[in-house]
């Protein structure tokens, strides 16, 4: 099936969770869905810290948005891998998943899955072009994200 | 579940532009965007307005929405040509949002605000005084929606 | 920019690191700096997050110039909503507000700088029909970093 912009439109807002690293360190992630590009892209704002925030493993910033020819694209910039194209991969509803190469040639590939009216899993591994293509057991950054509903209600 | 704030003011999320015509007779180019913040928690309005012909600014500004307990909206406010202002919601039609407050100097600003078939209108007068006088001039802008932003129920919100 | 926030400018960025609320429970702290309203003000967006990152507290504030030249600051918060704060005297690199909420409250909230790249973030709140003398219980206490990502070695 193919996604389009407003497919995601219900995730825009603010996400958090802990989960692991890919090299297996805990992290604790904070994503942002924002409407871009005057509703016509979705930008995404991601950061995987340590869980005491002192280190900033890994911030991406993206946009997702229509090339010309329908097809949607993420253009990204990782502290990791610097400036990145994302291609969206035809999914099921509720599931966004991107993949493409960086520079330096690095494979990577991340994806949102809707698992429930307010959980994301999120999941993303990269690895050398030509590497081994990972199966369902290799070590992938993945963490279950909640709606960052603020814990009490204005008392106002 | 989307917040009250949001369930009430969904359909005003996104970036408007128009013209606008200002009380003291200038004429610009408005904007406005209105963001969901924490979540739904509250609405950030960021204004600005430009000469049509050369772009150059004329006014900005920057506020927030949110529900009192009895569920009025509370409107912080800053303009660059008018300082910093709370406005509370007072008693108008369902579809408008009427909202007055106390301005430096012993002046009261008033607001105006609806949204239908994705038009927005936006009137605010200056008045001296504890009321807003009806016979000042007034600023008044229509904006029609940027983009085809369709509204977003999200979980999220 | 304009004048008076001239000398906040130097902030502008992302900031992060721990702190602790009253009854003494950690909590991470992230803040952005950035310069807002067209280059005429600073929006200060702040979240505190416990646990399994369920967000404690958010709050945004805008510190703009008045016509008159003097600072004053807006913003909303998750817990108290929205706040009008007043800067209150204090050296070059300290920015001390107070000011009262719709909520009912009176806060006061400083970020001092202690050294290039550190913020030390303080805020309390108390009821505004407070005694005199009233102290307030505690408040929320963080040493902010600014932000430097991690890069992979060799790169």
């Amino acid at each position: 099936m193919n996604n389009g912009i407003a497919d995601y439109l219900p995730w825009v807002g603010v996400w958090a969770g802990v989960g692991d690293t890919q090299a297996g360190q805990q992290t604790a992630i904070r994503t942002d869905f924002v409407p871009a590009l005057d509703g016509t892209g979705l930008q995404m704002h991601f950061e995987a810290w340590d869980t005491e925030f002192k280190t900033l493993y890994h911030g991406v910033r993206a946009v997702l948005a229509p090339a010309p020819s329908g097809v949607l694209r993420a253009l990204a910039y990782s502290t990791i891998h610097g400036p990145l194209l994302l291609e969206l991969t035809p999914d099921d509803e509720g599931v966004m998943a991107l993949a493409g190469e960086s520079l330096g040639r690095n494979h990577i590939s991340v994806t949102f899955v809707q698992d429930a009216p307010a959980e994301l899993l999120f999941m993303a591994f990269w690895r050398p072009a030509g590497g081994n293509v990972p199966d369902g057991d290799d070590p992938r950054m993945t963490c279950r994200l909640k709606p960052a509903t603020p814990w009490n209600s204005p008392t106002v | 579940m989307p917040t009250p704030l949001i369930t009430r003011f969904a359909e005003w999320l996104g970036t408007w532009r128009g013209k606008c015509e200002f009380s003291d007779g200038r004429e610009g180019l408005m904007q406005f965007r209105l963001t969901s913040i924490f979540n739904g928690e509250a609405i950030q309005v960021e204004t600005a307005s430009y000469v049509s012909d050369s772009g150059a600014p004329m006014t900005r500004g920057s506020g927030f929405f949110s529900l009192d307990r009895q569920g009025r909206v509370v409107n912080n406010i800053y303009a660059d040509y008018l300082g910093f202002a709370v406005l509370v919601e007072t008693p108008d039609d369902p579809e408008v949002l009427s909202l007055e407050g106390g301005l430096p100097g012993n002046r009261t600003l008033a607001v105006t605000m609806s949204v239908a078939d994705d038009l927005m209108t936006l009137s605010s007068r200056v008045g001296e005084g504890y009321k807003s006088a009806a016979g000042r001039p007034r600023t008044y802008t229509q904006m029609r929606r940027v983009g085809s932003f369709p509204r977003a129920e999200g979980v999220a919100e | 920019m304009s004048n008076p926030l001239s000398r906040f400018a130097g902030w502008i960025g992302d900031w992060a690191g721990q702190g602790e609320v009253a009854d003494g429970t950690e909590i991470l702290f992230r803040m952005q700096v950035s310069s807002s309203v067209e280059g005429n003000a600073l929006c200060f967006h702040m979240e505190s997050w416990v646990g399994q990152m369920q967000l404690l507290h958010g709050l945004r504030l805008i510190l703009a110039p008045c016509p008159d030249g003097t600072l004053q600051c807006m913003g909303f918060s998750t817990r108290f909503g929205m706040v009008n704060l007043t800067p209150t005297p204090d050296d070059e690199d300290v920015l001390a507000l107070a000011g009262p909420a719709t909520g009912g409250m009176q806060i006061s909230f400083s970020l001092i700088q202690q050294e290039e790249n550190t913020l030390i973030a303080t805020g309390m709140a108390r009821p505004q029909d407070a005694p005199p003398g009233f102290a307030a219980s505690g408040g929320t206490h963080g040493i902010l970093r600014r932000v430097a990502p991690w890069r992979p070695p060799g790169s």
